[in-house]
C-alpha cells in the first residue's frame, strides 16, 4: 500500500495487481490527483483512509483469483460499503456478465483493456462532475439514492427498497447516530428504530 | 447425444456379429480377415478417411470389387458409389452430426445366404463409426483447449497493450523541462519491468506449453540469487539457509520458468492466507542439486494432479503452469514433484547438473 498526501486534491485509489500498469496509471494521474495504490483486497481493507476516496480505478482480476472477476467484485462491494467513491472498472475481462455485475453493484463506468488513457481520463472527469453535482445537491438537502429492483415486484417492494437505502445512507453519514439521523430524515426516533428493526440494519463494526 | 447414438449403433453391430458367431458362421480364415481389417485401421491412425481410401485394395484381395460408402463427419464427406445394379448388403446411420453408409455386393451365392458379406459390412461399419467417435472427440478437445489457451493469452496481451498505451500517453504528456518527472517515470518503470518481463514470459510459456522448450546453453547460475530476484519482483520475502553464492551449472531460462511459477502461486495464495512464509533451500547431492521451494500455508489437495495439463486448483486458472514446469524440467533430465509436509506444501526440483 503506497500513499501520498496532498491538500485540496481529489483522492484517487488505483487498485491493480499488475505493477507496471499500476505505476503508469498512477504516474499519469498524479499531476492532477492525490493518488494511492493497492494491489489486492487486503491492501484496501488495511487502508484507514478508504472512506475518503473520491474515485477508485479497479481491476477485476485480482489475486488470489487473477483470472476471474471474483476478487475484483469483492473489492467493489467493500468500496461501496465503506466509501462514497465513484468506481471506474478497468479490466481485461470484457465479458458481458462481468460488466452487468459491476453496473448492477453501482459502478460508475466499465472500461475494457486495452483502453487509451484519454478515455480513462474522460471517464474520471465525468465522475468528478457527477461527484460535484451530487455534493452541491446534497447541500440543498437533495440526496441521490440508487437501488435495483425487478420490474413487476410491485410498488411496495420499490418503496421499501428506497426507504432502506436512504435510511442506510443517513445512518452511515451520521456514524449510526439515531438522534441525528431521525432529525435529518424528518421522522421520530421511534419510527427510525422501527425501520432499523424492520430492515435489520446493523452498524458494520457490530457484525 | 452424439455418444448415445454412436454407442447404440455400435451395440447393434456387435449384437449381429455375436449372433453370427453363435450360428457358427465365422471360420478361422474369416477371423483372420477381421484382424487384418482392424490392423489396417490401426495403421491408418483410426482415421476414417484413410480407412475408406485403403478399403478398395483390401476388398479386391477378397474378391469384392463392388461396394459403396458415404461418410460425413466434422463437416467433411467421403463418397464412393456402388458401380453395379446388383443387390447389396447395406448398413447405415444418419444423425445431425454424422452419417455413415456402407454397402457391399457379395461375391458368391444368393444374398440371403451370404452371411460373410453381411458380417464384413457390419465390421466395416463398426470400424468407421468408432473412428468417427475418436476423431470427433479429439477435435472437440482440441477446440476447447485452444479456446482456453486463447482466452488465457488474450488476458495477458491486453494487459501488455494497456501498459504500452499508458506509457505512450505519459511519454507524450511529460514535461520536457521537468527533470523530476523523468526521474519519477523511470522509477515507476524500474518497479514495473520485472513484472512485465514475467508477463511476457508467461505468454511465451503458455504458447509453448505443448512444445518442448528450446534448449538453452548451460551456464553457472547462482540459484538462490535467481529465486530471490523473482521473489522480490512479487514483493515476496524469501527465507533460505542456503549460501547466496551457491553456483549450479544449469539452464537459467528453465530455472526461471519453474521458480517464477511456484513463487507466483505463493503470491496469489498469500492474499487469502495472510502471515504464511515462503522458503527455498538447495542441497548438492552428487550429480543433482535438490532444490526445495515451500511455504507454511495450506496443503495441496492432490500433489500429482496439479501437474496435469489444464487442471487448476485456482478458480478460473488455466492449469498449464505446473504442467509446463514439469515438462521443461524433464526436458533437461531433471524432475519436479510436490509433496505435503508437516510444515506445509513443498515443490522439490531434482536438478540435473549440466
Amino acid at each position: 500500500m503506497f500513499k501520498r498526501f496532498y491538500i485540496d486534491m481529489r483522492k484517487i485509489i488505483v487498485i491493480e495487481d499488475d505493477v507496471s500498469i499500476r505505476g503508469q496509471v498512477c504516474f499519469s494521474l498524479e499531476k492532477k490527483y492525490d493518488v494511492s495504490e493497492a494491489s489486492c483486497m487486503y491492501d484496501v481493507q488495511a487502508d484507514d483512509d478508504v472512506m475518503l476516496y473520491d474515485i477508485a480505478v479497479v481491476d477485476l482480476g485480482l489475486p488470489p483469483s487473477p483470472d476471474t472477476s471474483e476478487e475484483g467484485l469483492k473489492v467493489i462491494e467493500y468500496l461501496l460499503e465503506h466509501s462514497c467513491a465513484k468506481i471506474i472498472v478497468l479490466t481485461g475481462q470484457d465479458t458481458e456478465a462481468a460488466a452487468a455485475e459491476c453496473l448492477k453493484r453501482g459502478c460508475f463506468d466499465f472500461l475494457t483493456k486495452p483502453v487509451m488513457m484519454d478515455k480513462l481520463l474522460f471517464s474520471m472527469e465525468r465522475a468528478e462532475l457527477f461527484l460535484d453535482t451530487e455534493r452541491n445537491l446534497q447541500k440543498t438537502g437533495v440526496e441521490k439514492v440508487e437501488f435495483q429492483v425487478q420490474m413487476g415486484d410491485g410498488l411496495q417492494k420499490l418503496r421499501e427498497c428506497a426507504e432502506k437505502n436512504i435510511i442506510m445512507k443517513v445512518l452511515k453519514d451520521t456514524g449510526f447516530n439515531v438522534y441525528k439521523s431521525a432529525k435529518i430524515l424528518g421522522v421520530k426516533r421511534e419510527s427510525l428504530y422501527y425501520f432499523i428493526k424492520k430492515f435489520n440494519l446493523v452498524r458494520k463494526n457490530d457484525d | 447425444m452424439i455418444d448415445l447414438l454412436l454407442y447404440s449403433s455400435l451395440a447393434v453391430s456387435l449384437a449381429v456379429i455375436l449372433f453370427m458367431y453363435r450360428q457358427n458362421s465365422i471360420s478361422p480364415s474369416f477371423i483372420n480377415i477381421i484382424s487384418r481389417l482392424i490392423k489396417m485401421n490401426e495403421l491408418d491412425g483410426s482415421d476414417p478417411s484413410l480407412f475408406v481410401r485403403n478399403l478398395d485394395a483390401f476388398l479386391s484381395r477378397l474378391g469384392i470389387t463392388d461396394y459403396g460408402y458415404y461418410i460425413n463427419y466434422l463437416n467433411t464427406e467421403y463418397y464412393r458409389p456402388k458401380r453395379s445394379e446388383r443387390d447389396s448388403v447395406v448398413k447405415f446411420v444418419y444423425t445431425a452430426d454424422y452419417t455413415v453408409f456402407v454397402e457391399l455386393v457379395p461375391r458368391f451365392a444368393p444374398l440371403r445366404q451370404n452371411n460373410r458379406a453381411r458380417m464384413l459390412t457390419e465390421i466395416i461399419f463398426m470400424i468407421i463409426l468408432s473412428d468417427i467417435s475418436i476423431q470427433t472427440k479429439s477435435a472437440e478437445k482440441a477446440f476447447r483447449k485452444s479456446y482456453e489457451l486463447q482466452a488465457f493469452i488474450n488476458h495477458d496481451v491486453k494487459n501488455l497493450i494497456q501498459f504500452v498505451n499508458v506509457l505512450e500517453h505519459n511519454l507524450n504528456e511529460i514535461n520536457e523541462g521537468e527533470h523530476k518527472d523523468y526521474v519519477r517515470l523511470v522509477r515507476y518503470l524500474k518497479k514495473g519491468i520485472p513484472g512485465l518481463k514475467h508477463r511476457s514470459d508467461k505468454i511465451l510459456s503458455a504458447l509453448s506449453s505443448t512444445m518442448p522448450e528450446p534448449e538453452g546453453l548451460p551456464e553457472d547460475v547462482r540459484i538462490v540469487e535467481l529465486a530471490k530476484a523473482i521473489a522480490d519482483s512479487y514483493d515476496v520475502e524469501m527465507n533460505t539457509s542456503t549460501p547466496h553464492d551457491m553456483v549450479v551449472r544449469a539452464d537459467k531460462k528453465i530455472l526461471s520458468i519453474i521458480f517464477d511459477n511456484i513463487i507466483k502461486n505463493f503470491y496469489d495464495k498469500r492474499v487469502t492466507e495472510r502471515g504464511i512464509s515462503f522458503f527455498m533451500d538447495a542441497v548438492d547431492s552428487g550429480g543433482r542439486v535438490i532444490v526445495t521451494l515451500g511455504d507454511t500455508g495450506s496443503l495441496i489437495p492432490d500433489c500429482e494432479r496439479i501437474f496435469e495439463p489444464f487442471f487448476s486448483g485456482k478458480s478460473g486458472g488455466l492449469g498449464i503452469g505446473l504442467f509446463h514446469c514439469r515438462n521443461v524440467a524433464e526436458s533437461t533430465g531433471s524432475r519436479l514433484r510436490a509433496e505435503n509436509t508437516e510444515v506445509g506444501p513443498q515443490f522439490i526440483l531434482e536438478l540435473k547438473k549440466m
